[in-house]
């Protein structure tokens, strides 16, 4: 029988709506949910709360109150985006206690839509992983084999919504983070524009490279969730000035019609399963009346480069604020000296890739090294920039794999870093040029989820999602 | 390309981010982080010109706020302070 | 003795350069966050929030009002505003700065300064020129438990972290500790006159010197608290430097700490290594584009400056070069002197009495004009009222006086004033009387020539010590004789 915690969200609130269930039994039911599969690690808090909460919404429906457009979601939440009153830890030993004093602002307005916190995701230590394996709580697995990684860095939060443990997640993605989990767990993730969602109340990784995104089981969901976080907001300056977002699913919208495929990103290094699926997929691009081009964007070539330099160089200053002073981890020896006192602190409480990230980062902007890599980095991503730009003059779409490959195997690639980042060659070009890009199901190699990434131009949000929605619906009558 | 080996001196860039790497650790993560920068490296065979005219991420320009003062309870901030006395945050002494 | 020691080395030899810090106490709240910027006298740590502390996940915001006031001194300083300002991060470990990094400007790596270039005038008109001005946040308080050598933690209060904080940075153009002095004491004034800092609050005004004798090496002394301190200091490195040179000694390229219990510039420990602070963009703040429309709008708001204001004075109101230069630069003189002005039109008996009168005796009692009770309507209506009463400017002086010193209130000084004027004038009538009395020959000879009131004139101002005034005696007499001989 099919259980509540299996149906979207937006069947759900019908169903809230017409007092057929209540959010609390419902609650209870996604609770006990997460305790069966414990094992899948997706949590590393539960919001203790929740029931109260749950009965709180509950009362509203009751009384007849107006509730707003997320009433009675249980949304998952990324542990690095920060909770008033509920532990935030960024998955790392360095913050494992540590209780913020404030909502971040995607918190505050999924709030006031009267969504609940279901729980703090977990995830690679400070987002910096590509398989949440690197995680101070140990390894989220796979919902669909639990000997391979659930994706990273936002593992927790896809593998959550993949085993039905919550109807909705908030990621974070700063290079894939919200595509690779999407992908390997076959949900629906998207990276927005920069720009387009708060990072207030995101612990920073890499600033200029990362935006909050939706996860969910339905694209009627996703884009629910991602027009109550979207919009201007005065403690983000990088934030753009637009308001009230409605990607809204009611009339069919446009969908593209010209999609371009870029052979430096569907030539090598593709699994086999990954390529097959992805062919087939152009197949229903083509059903949909899509004219598709192939074209060659060499600069890609130093996009991982190009985009670690960054991230890590960023890092590394952003980082820099953990010290075991206001906040944090707290030692009992040491006390005598400042900078040893805050060296041992970091030497405990950082884990291994995290201390690398911040070492490099450290190197990249250090007097003598800072043209060499930072600032051709720059330029590099200045070029990136530019060549999307003239390709969506002529091109609605970009078409890619999101990942080249199925979920790995736990251990298969977090004992060598740099085969890791190499992994990242699909999705990182998005955070580079500021653009939005969507990762959903394509279909199954080896019994595991393959994803399709559309990128835009930025604020093509609506088009990515209806687009998706139409190769949705083709794709479900060629298999039924 | 040049490949930058001896030039990294990997204690010298723990003490820049004040991170304590124990003895055992250090030959390995020296490895690790040698292997990487060389493999980064790779941007500098590309031959274009650098422009100091400053990137940045946002197309936006002059975003700021009014002057205007708002309190925030202060004792939510020091319930999580590690080590203090009073209302102060005791630090280790510098030097 | 100070003179002395800085004649014998020529003035040409000595370059002094200066690094001023200066909070922009007059803005409300602090630089990147909405907390107040007056932290003063505030319990500690209750003047902090998420962003100003570096909680994670927070990102500055600008306050717009801080820009708006550091382009003014800009503009008054004819500082060039850079059009296109990015904020960068100075990377370093401190426990005063909450995210190890401040924000401030770069003026390599792909940065500018806020602005380049501007001059600051001293009395003699010799031109300070400024090298660069930032907009950067200020950081936190450090105490020690017990004193620094015997304390074994430092104590850390964040309400200062975040505030506003311009910092000035001037070439070596000073050739003595007295300019270096002046030059402090001219930018506290204008930053006064302009409104955006009062430089007299506790550490609201901060400086570091950079010293060179006969383009040696340059020699860095920091820890200065007051402008006072910054002459003692650089007067203390000039001898110790002087001293190293004659003996032969080359002087070291370092940073020295003024010590001010000990009068002495002290060696700080060398660093291992040169510190590298890692400046890259502040990827949170986007750029700020300086425009026509933005510089045009600051203009408008300007007060008048100093310097044109000086001009003013001798101009206009006749003020001698002296007076108008006293109280063209002081803002407390100014004010009191401009309104006394919208009250009488007394300018010259007005200034004269504020500085000579007023700012001696603030001087002699080392005072500020806050602590006098004394406002320009007052000294505008004794003023008026010395005109009327043509009371003695010795007896005017001794009631200015009185009431600059408390000694009586302004009603008690308006009475004497009148009673004054009436004591007065019985002692004119009694000295003309007598003398008229004794002087019967002369009052013969008045009738022939009246030139002889001359004679009566001289005998009344004799007996009088010239302590009345000589018109108001002339026409007494006058009249008095008149009477007696119709
Ligand atoms: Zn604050």
């Amino acid at each position: 029988m099919k259980k509540l915690y299996h149906l979207p969200y937006h069947e759900l609130r019908r169903k809230i709506f017409d007092k057929e269930i209540k959010v609390k039994d419902y609650a209870q039911e996604i609770l006990e949910r997460i305790k069966e599969r414990k094992d899948i690690n997706a949590f590393i808090t539960i919001n203790e709360g929740i029931l109260e909460e749950a009965n709180l919404i509950d009362n509203k429906i009751k009384e007849g109150e107006k509730v707003g457009r997320l009433a009675g979601a249980l949304i998952a939440i990324k542990d690095n985006i920060c909770t008033k009153g509920i532990r935030t830890t960024c998955a790392s030993k360095m913050l494992s206690n540590y209780i913020p004093p404030y909502d971040a602002t995607v918190i505050e307005r999924i709030k006031i839509e009267d969504a609940l916190i279901l729980g703090k995701t977990n995830m690679d230590e400070f987002a910096m992983g590509s398989t949440t394996e690197l995680s101070y709580f140990g390894p989220t697995k796979n919902p669909l084999d639990k000997e391979r990684v659930a994706g990273g860095s936002s593992g927790g939060s896809g593998a959550a919504v993949a085993d039905h443990q919550a109807p909705l997640a908030l990621g974070a993605d700063t290079g894939g983070s919200v595509r690779c989990p999407a992908s390997f767990c076959g949900i629906f993730g998207l990276k927005p524009t920069y720009g387009l969602v708060s990072r207030y109340g995101l612990i920073s990784y890499a600033n200029s490279l990362e935006q909050i995104g939706p996860m969910a089981k339905s694209l009627k969901d996703l884009s629910l969730l991602l027009s109550c976080i979207s919009g201007k907001d005065e403690r983000d300056s990088t934030t753009l000035p637009l308001k009230d977002f409605n990607f809204s699913f009611e009339k069919k919208g446009k969908i593209a019609k010209r999609v371009a495929i870029i052979k430096e990103l569907v030539e090598e290094g593709l699994q086999r399963g990954v390529r097959e699926r992805f062919y087939s997929a152009l197949e229903i691009l083509k059903d949909m009346g899509i004219k598709i081009s192939e074209l060659s964007l060499k600069i890609l070539e130093y996009a991982i480069p190009c985009y670690y330099i960054i991230a890590m160089a960023e890092a590394s200053s952003n980082l820099a604020r953990y010290d075991g002073l206001r906040y944090g981890l707290k030692l009992k020896e040491g006390m005598e000296n400042f900078s040893l006192y805050i060296s041992k602190i970091r030497g405990e409480g950082f884990g291994d890739e995290v201390k690398r990230r911040i070492i490099l980062g450290t190197f990249i902007l250090s007097a003598g090294y800072y043209e060499q890599f930072y600032i051709k980095a720059q330029a590099i991503r200045k070029i990136i920039r530019k060549e999307f730009d003239r390709i969506f003059k002529e091109y609605d779409l970009i078409i890619s794999p999101t990942m080249p490959s199925i979920a790995y195997k736990l251990g298969e690639k977090s004992k060598d870093p740099l085969e890791m980042y190499l992994g990242d060659i699909e999705t990182v070009s998005a955070n580079l040029a500021g653009i939005p890009a969507l990762s959903l199901p394509c279909g199954y190699s080896s019994n595991m989820p393959v994803g399709l990434q559309l990128m835009g131009k930025p604020l093509s949000e609506g088009l990515l999602l209806s687009t998706a929605q139409e190769f949705e619906r083709i794709r479900g009558e060629n298999f039924e | 390309m040049k490949r930058i080996d001896k030039e990294i001196d990997l204690e010298k860039l723990a003490r820049l981010a004040r991170i304590q790497i124990s003895k055992k650790d250090k030959k390995r993560i020296t490895k690790d982080i040698l292997e990487i920068i060389n493999y980064f490296n790779k941007i500098n065979e590309l031959k274009i010109g650098l422009s100091y005219k400053f990137f940045h991420q946002s197309a936006l320009e002059n975003v700021w706020r009014e002057d205007i003062p708002k309190n925030f309870e202060a004792n939510a901030i020091l319930d999580q302070v590690p080590n203090k006395k009073g209302r102060y945050l005791r630090s280790p002494k510098i030097g | 003795m100070r003179e002395l020691e800085v004649k014998t080395l020529s003035d040409m030899s000595i370059k002094i350069g200066l690094e001023v810090h200066c909070q922009l106490t007059k803005l409300k709240s602090k630089l990147f966050c909405p907390c107040s910027s007056d932290y003063r006298d505030k319990e500690p740590n209750t003047n902090i929030c998420p962003i100003c502390m570096g909680l994670p996940g927070t990102l500055p915001t600008l306050n717009k009002e801080a820009l708006f006031y550091a382009l003014k001194v800009c503009l008054a300083l004819n500082s060039e505003p850079n059009k296109r300002i990015l904020f960068f991060r100075k990377n370093y470990y401190y426990p005063d700065l909450p995210k190890n990094f401040q924000i401030t400007q770069y003026d390599r790596g792909g940065g500018v300064p806020f602005s380049s270039g501007g001059v600051l005038k001293l009395s003699s008109g010799k031109e300070i020129r400024i090298r660069r001005m930032n907009l950067e946040e200020d950081p936190a308080k450090i105490f020690y438990e017990g004193s620094i050598t015997s304390s074994r933690y430092s104590l850390i209060d964040y309400n200062r972290a975040g505030i506003a904080l311009l910092e000035i940075v001037t070439e070596p153009d000073m050739s003595n500790p007295k300019e270096a002095r002046e030059f402090l004491e001219r930018l506290k004034g204008l930053l006064e006159h302009l409104e955006v800092s009062e430089p007299d609050l506790e550490g609201a005004m901060r400086c570091d010197a950079n010293i060179s004798l006969m383009d040696g090496t340059r020699v860095e002394i920091k820890n200065i608290s007051s402008f006072k301190e910054v002459e003692k200091a650089l007067n203390f490195e000039i001898a110790r430097q002087k001293a190293l040179i004659s003996k032969g000694i080359k002087v070291k390229r370092e940073t020295r700490h003024w010590d001010e219990a000990r009068r002495i510039t002290v060696s700080l420990r060398e660093k291992e290594e040169e510190e590298d602070y890692r400046y890259f963009p502040e990827p949170d703040l986007v750029p700020i584009a300086i425009n026509e429309e933005m510089v045009k709008q600051i203009i408008l708001t300007l007060p008048e400056l100093p310097e044109k204001r000086e001009k003013r004075y001798v101009k206009e109101l006749g003020l001698s070069e002296t007076l108008a230069k006293v109280i063209a630069y002081d803002r407390d003189l100014m004010k009191l002197f401009e309104d006394s002005l919208k009250y009488c039109n007394l300018p010259k008996k007005i200034g004269s009495w504020i500085v000579n009168d007023i700012l001696a005796y603030l001087n002699r009692k080392n005072l500020t004009l806050k602590d006098l009770n004394l406002d320009a309507n007052k000294l505008a209506k004794l003023a008026e009222y010395s005109e009327e009463y043509k009371v003695s400017d010795k007896k005017l002086k001794e009631l200015l006086n009185e009431l600059i010193s408390g000694k009586k209130n302004f009603l008690e000084v308006l009475k004497t004033l009148k009673k004054e004027e009436l004591v007065q004038k019985d002692e004119v009538l009694r000295i003309v009387d007598s003398v008229i009395k004794s002087n019967s020959k002369a009052l013969e000879d008045y009738r022939k020539n009246k030139k002889v009131l001359d004679y009566f004139m001289g005998k009344v101002m004799e007996i009088s010590k010239g302590k009345i005034d000589a018109k108001e005696v002339r026409n007494l007499l006058k009249e008095k004789i008149e009477e007696i001989i119709k």
